[in-house]
């Protein structure tokens, strides 16, 4: 049994005249000790399939099972299962503390009074606020609220946890400290391995963290495969800045092929110097060879390489979908 | 697991309110009606019928205006999709938390009401104190079904303040606690049987002079109260439902 099974789930919104389709047909399975990265533009859908699984929201059709439940008819035990943390700083009481806000919340999680203060102990320390933990929330920096958020979807100890932007709003030190205890979590500090459904803007976050990677663009799943398969599918892992003394290259721009180098372009830069881009498959010693022999007139003076990211290729993935979603847009206004 | 829930709730909200939550409900109104009809009738027999209906009227007041503004303070404070998404639910959540601000409103409405009628020279005789402890009890539970009640309204509709401060004056009216209800026209009385704090205000009068309770003001009274707490849990529990199904309420 998957810790989370989403099955062709829909949600529409009704907005004035129109309707709004949200989700379309989202399927996708996810396991206990897996981490998810959840992608997607602003209203691409990610945050009404958090709520969906987290029983705030209704799917219009389709089904989501947390650990072999149904989240539609089963709610109460579902919420047994799951922990959702929202990202920013809202979400806490400000004029409690922060064991406080922790045994609240964990009460209403169903946490007996004698676990309760272990459990508050224990999650307090997981995220490293000990220090802080008796003091007002209202006196937290934002990255020590979002580390409270953390502990608190940690109280019940979910079997599936699902973040929302958790890094949303943080400076890097306190976004790397977050990405840090989350990865922890991933690899068992609680003592399990829960099933984490990660959604973020920053690519960072799913780089760092997830081990499968699922696009979400005009509500539907575009994408589902794991974080290296898409590295490789992407086709390139970096991306090649040569600098040349000497005649123009010898090959013109085409498929990579057996020889892993793709010229993009090359310009005259002046003074008998030419700057060229390469897309390069795999970087390996032989990958120098392979530029050398693309000019054999010419003196290589300077190589500069750039390991293509998530961020790139989620880019082009955005870009290819606009191009397709407006072309079906075209297709369907040419036909009424 | 319901027990410690309303407990673990009441405390978040005792600790969570500021000094002055509840003062304007549970202090300057039943002061300001206290000293106006002492001041008017001046009559010592008046003293605790006036201390009752103060009373009730700072316990009115405090309901509406407590669970309206616990559930607006949630929604502003981003804490109501954490409440719906444990398995405690918001029904038992806002409960606690509502009689919590409640009680504490409450507490201040008696001793006001206290001060006040010494002050004024009436101080207050309770000839049986442990009915009236009894009725006082069940007064506040029927208080708190009738805001729950409220609650689905107040869920629903963004304007909680506004439908606060409509309800007030109606029930203080029809509930006879700023006129006797046999003042009031037919058809008002007749509405008058369906507002609890009415037998309420009967039952706790007939305590704090010494007569004997009315078994029909008691069968009334729990026949109401039952009537808004069930009302409370269908409604609220058709309420979240259509919250779940159409995504009208932004929960986050």
């Amino acid at each position: 049994m998957s810790a989370l099974e989403v099955n062709a789930v829909g949600r529409l919104f009704k907005t004035g005249p129109g309707i709004v389709e949200a989700l379309r047909e989202v399927s996708f399975t996810a396991e206990a000790g897996e981490v998810v990265g959840l992608l997607g533009l602003n209203g691409a859908g990610k945050t009404t399939l958090i709520k969906v699984i987290s029983t705030l929201l209704l799917p219009t059709s389709g089904s989501v099972r947390v650990g072999g439940v149904d989240v539609a008819t089963r709610t109460r035990q579902v919420r047994r299962l799951l922990s959702v943390v929202f990202g920013g700083e809202q979400g806490l009481y400000g004029r409690l503390s922060g064991r406080d806000n922790a045994r609240f919340f964990g009460t209403l999680s169903g946490l007996d009074h004698r676990r309760l203060e272990r459990r508050a102990a224990e999650v307090i320390a997981m995220v490293a606020l000990e220090k802080v933990a008796d003091r007002p929330v209202e006196t937290y920096s934002r990255g020590m609220k979002q580390r409270l958020h953390l502990a608190i979807g940690l109280m019940a100890a979910p079997k599936l946890l699902m973040l929302d932007e958790p890094t949303v709003g943080l400076d890097p030190i306190e976004a790397d400290r977050l990405r840090r205890v989350i990865g922890e979590l991933a690899a068992g500090a609680a003592g399990y391995r829960p099933c984490i459904l990660l959604t973020s803007h920053y690519l960072r976050d799913i780089e760092d963290l997830a081990d499968r990677v699922a696009i979400l663009q005009d509500g539907r799943l575009t994408h589902d495969l794991p974080l290296k398969e898409l590295l490789r599918q992407a086709g390139s892992a970096a991306a090649v800045t040569v600098s040349v003394r000497g005649d123009e290259p010898v090959r013109p721009g085409g498929d990579a092929g057996q020889s892993g180098v793709r010229l993009v372009d090359a310009q005259p830069a002046g003074s008998g110097m030419w700057t060229a881009r390469y897309e390069v498959t795999r970087w390996e010693p032989a990958t120098l060879t392979e530029l050398a022999r693309q000019w054999p007139h010419g003196e290589i003076a300077d190589v500069r390489v750039e390991p293509v990211g998530l961020e790139q290729i989620f880019r082009d993935l955005s870009r290819d979908a606009g191009r397709l979603s407006r072309d079906a847009r075209l297709s369907q206004g040419g036909h009424r | 697991m319901i027990a410690r829930v309303l407990l673990a709730s009441a405390r978040v909200q005792f600790k969570s309110e500021t000094r002055l939550a509840g003062v304007m409900a549970g202090v300057v109104q039943p002061a300001v009606f206290m000293a106006i009809t002492l001041l008017a009738s001046g009559q010592a027999a008046a003293g605790t019928r006036t201390a009752i209906g103060c009373g009730l009227i700072g316990l009115w007041g405090a309901t509406v205006w407590r669970f309206g503004l616990v559930l607006r303070q949630e929604r502003q404070r981003g804490i109501l999709p954490g409440i719906v998404s444990r398995p405690a639910g918001l029904v038992v959540v806002l409960v606690g938390k509502s009689l919590g601000a409640v009680l504490r409103s409450a507490a201040l409405t008696v001793l006001t009401v206290g001060v006040v009628a010494a002050v004024a020279g009436h101080p207050v005789g309770i000839a049986a104190p442990v009915v009236f402890t009894l009725t006082a009890l069940a007064t506040l539970i029927s208080a708190t079904s009738l805001g729950l009640l409220l609650c689905s309204v107040f869920l629903l509709a963004r304007s909680a303040v506004r439908i606060a401060e409509t309800l007030i004056y109606p029930v203080f009216i029809l509930g006879g606690l700023f006129v006797p209800t046999a003042l009031l026209p037919g058809w008002a009385q007749q509405l008058s049987t369906l507002i609890s704090l009415r037998w309420a205000g009967e039952l706790l009068l007939d305590a704090a002079s010494g007569r004997g309770q009315q078994l029909g003001d008691w069968l009334l009274l729990a026949a109401t109260s039952t009537g808004y707490a069930v009302g409370a849990v269908v409604g609220l529990r058709a309420v979240l439902r259509r919250i779940r199904a159409e995504g009208t309420l932004e929960l986050v």
